[in-house]
């Protein structure tokens, strides 16, 4: 609960009583009984032969019974005292007057009140008691709808309209919410019926807004006010104020609503703590992982660029230097080394801009290309780095075109055969396949190596995420987000049937015929 | 005199591809190791005469392998090391690697460094007079130094500083090296005030103190003062 101070904030949240049972009498209910009341005297008469004259007190008792558990306590009183009236003027010797011949009479009289008293006096209460659990009843089953909202709000927001709604239901009357916003409280939600803030009312926001305690309706200094506003805290941001209207039947009513309101607040604290703190760890989580990527980026970029470029510059200056005193076989594999290390550099080059492409979304516009130029033009690169491996190549006929982008494509069916050559054995041959599915295109790239055990399958698709020591760990990373972007998917299955090797699956989906280029 | 052997310690293959026809054709016979346990294991048996070690090893950190070779060999050690990585190259040089080479590199850089690190160094309290270095004399004995035969007036801790060059000439001498070596080690981290010094020294020195030929700066690591002319 929300601390309940002394001072100004004491008269108008008094702390909570048991609920009393001495409602004040009604006249509707003072009226009720005493037609109760005259209900018994005409039965009473119509009974006069039947009944012994002790045992028509019983009907006034049922009556006293009736209207002390309808109209409480005190109204049951009364009907007692009519009930003891009209019994000794109606049914007491000498009848029609309140005089009491029988002494015996005046027993009969006098317990006859002290039944009707108790009577009255305990139905009222435990009507009373029902009253206030009923209402207790209904305040807990709204905060706990409210709880159960809460738990279901996302994320993203939300929660000031949770806020409010509930706030609004279960003060019975308009509720809003205010929040500091550039230096000046501004109503963040509220609900349809809360109408325009007035100047008092805003002030009263303020000081609750400043001061962290609330205020009611009804505190003096705020003339004019109808909402009780209450401090919310929580939230990571500027500590927000909840005002509402509350509406009630009777006072108790009034003290248990503002305690619900506490209640339901207390709640909101909690959850707009938790969602603060979530964010705060989402936001915290991204930042690492963007950080983690930067380093591995430039990690990246300083080995896989800096070693061939070491070895190139070496073996040029060398070259240069000491070519005189090498073999001819020493120099033509320094060359050799040259040309591989600067074809290993522009596969690098070429990956790195291909990233950097996906990331910034530079010029990347997707149009309907054909697989097959993109698998052709993958499989010339490769065989031209790869001279001395084999492939073998099918690409079905007549394929529809599909939405992507040349170049890209090409990228990540050099990057497969790349991978695949790289880890299977010389002799082997890797298999490139193009098949028309029945609303997809797929491309698969299989090759005999070792395979990818299944417990690194889920990670070779993450950024720098390398099996080999020469790997970039940004291949199959441009992979997955290429295809991604052309609304595909890409799996691997390893080993195959037989026992060894790795196929890589991408399918990417036809678009609809007449669907916009 | 017999070939030097040179142990190129480096996992690229393609660095030991040209590291080892080039070592060789400068007359140097040339082994290899792959990684950190390999070259300990080197270093042991065969006793090279140089080291060429590559701080990013597979199987440990480059550093370890300086401290753990210099437990028993003061084989001189030529650390390869990204140019970016400036506190590694120090810490690498502070453990008792004797000179690095920032990659990329010309193979004529690595060769100067061989050079350099195999000629046999000054010992420490040797009675040597003098050291020249192209045109200057500076002449331990007499506490004095010269350039082209005309004495340089230095202040006895600016003489300390450029005899401690002199005495490494061609090699790299780090901050710390020369902060503790003049000052003292309480004075280790005061970068700023050797800075102050080497301004001073170079422009008792240098034919043009904003260009400097004789004592050079290697950034964020140290200065070497330059015997090559």
């Amino acid at each position: 609960m929300v601390a309940m101070k002394d001072g100004i904030d004491g008269e108008f949240l008094p702390p909570l009583e048991r609920p009393g049972w001495r409602a004040r009498p009604t006249v509707g209910g003072v009226v009720a009984t005493i037609t109760l009341v005259a209900a018994a005297i005409l039965i009473g008469h119509g009974l006069w032969t039947a009944l012994p004259a002790a045992g028509l007190s019983l009907l006034f008792i049922v009556a006293v019974l009736i209207s002390a558990i309808s109209f409480g306590f005190w109204v049951g009183l009364i009907g007692a005292l009519l009930s003891f009236l009209a019994y000794n003027f109606f049914f007491v010797e000498p009848i029609h007057t309140f005089s009491v011949a029988e002494p015996a009479d005046v027993l009969v009289l006098a317990v006859f009140l002290i039944v009707a008293a108790l009577t009255g006096l305990l139905a009222g209460r435990a009507r009373e008691e029902a009253d206030a659990a009923r209402r207790r009843a209904e305040m807990l089953e709204r905060l706990a709808a409210f709880s159960a909202d809460l738990s279901t709000v996302p994320r993203s927001g939300g929660i000031d309209e949770l806020i409010v709604r509930h706030l609004g239901r279960i003060a019975a009357g308009p509720a809003i919410l205010l929040r500091k916003i550039d230096d000046a409280l501004a109503i963040v939600s509220s609900s349809p019926d809360a109408g325009v803030l007035d100047d008092n009312s805003l002030q009263a926001a303020d000081w609750v807004q400043r001061h962290g305690d609330s205020i009611a309706a009804t505190a003096p200094g705020w003339h004019g006010n109808r909402y009780a506003f209450f401090p919310l805290k929580g939230g990571g941001g500027a500590a927000a104020v909840a005002g509402a209207e509350i509406t009630s039947t009777s006072q108790i009513d009034r003290k248990e609503r503002e305690h619900a309101v506490h209640a339901l607040l207390r709640q909101a604290e909690i959850a707009l703590e938790r969602t603060a703190f979530e964010h705060d760890a989402a936001e915290a989580r991204a930042t690492a992982e963007q950080e983690r990527l930067r380093s591995a980026l430039l990690s990246s970029i300083s080995h896989d660029l800096r070693t061939p470029l070491a070895t190139i510059l070496g073996s040029v200056t060398s070259l240069r230097e000491l070519g005189n005193a090498m073999p001819t076989e020493t120099r033509a594999d320094l060359l050799l080394a040259i040309e591989e290390e600067a074809d290993r550099l522009s596969r690098h080059v070429a990956n790195l801009l291909a990233m950097t492409r996906l990331e910034a979304k530079l010029n990347i516009s997707l149009h309907l290309i054909d697989v097959g130029d993109a698998v052709h033009a993958a499989v010339n690169r490769a065989r031209r780095a790869f001279s001395a491996r084999s492939f073998v190549v099918f690409v079905g006929p007549s394929l529809p075109l599909v939405r992507g982008d040349i170049p890209l494509l090409e990228q990540v069916m050099f990057n497969l055969i790349d991978n695949a050559v790289r880890h299977s054995p010389a002799d082997q041959p890797v298999e490139i396949a193009v098949r028309e599915g029945p609303a997809y295109i797929e491309l698969s790239v299989t090759d005999h190596g070792r395979g990818v055990p299944a417990n690194e399958q889920s990670r070779i698709f993450d950024k720098f995420y390398s099996r080999a020591v020469s790997g970039t760990g940004l291949g199959l990373a441009i992979c997955r987000e290429v295809v991604t972007l052309f609304g595909g998917s890409i799996t691997i299955i390893s080993p195959l049937p037989q026992g060894t090797g790795a196929c890589f699956t991408i399918q990417i989906p036809v678009p609809p015929v007449g669907a916009a280029p | 005199m017999s070939e030097r052997r040179i142990l190129i310690v480096d996992d690229e293959p393609q660095m030991q591809r040209f590291l080892k026809p080039a070592l060789t054709a400068s007359g140097f016979s040339v082994a290899s190791a792959m990684s950190g346990a390999e070259a300990l294991r080197a270093i042991r048996a065969e006793c090279p005469d140089l080291v060429v070690l590559d701080l990013g090893l597979p199987d440990m950190d480059g550093k370890n392998v300086i401290v753990q070779t210099r437990v028993h060999s003061k084989v001189p050690i030529i650390v390869l090391s990204a140019r970016d990585h400036e506190p590694e190259k120090i810490a690498a040089l502070d453990l008792g690697a004797n000179d690095y080479v920032a990659k990329p590199f010309g193979i004529g850089e690595l060769l100067a460094r061989i050079r350099v690190v195999l000629r046999p160094r000054a010992p420490e309290h040797a009675n040597i007079d003098a050291i020249e270095i192209g045109p200057l004399k500076i002449d331990f004995a007499g506490h004095r130094a010269s350039k082209d035969g005309e004495a340089i007036p230095l202040t006895p801790k600016e003489f300390e500083v450029l005899g401690e060059l002199a005495r490494n000439a061609g090699r790299v001498v780090t901050h710390r090296h020369l902060l503790t070596k003049v000052w003292g080690p309480a004075h280790a981290a005061d970068t700023q005030y050797l800075r102050v010094f080497i301004g001073q020294i170079r422009a008792k020195i240098e034919s043009n103190p904003t260009e400097p030929r004789l004592v050079l700066t290697e950034p964020g690591i140290g200065y070497r003062m330059n015997d090559e002319g």
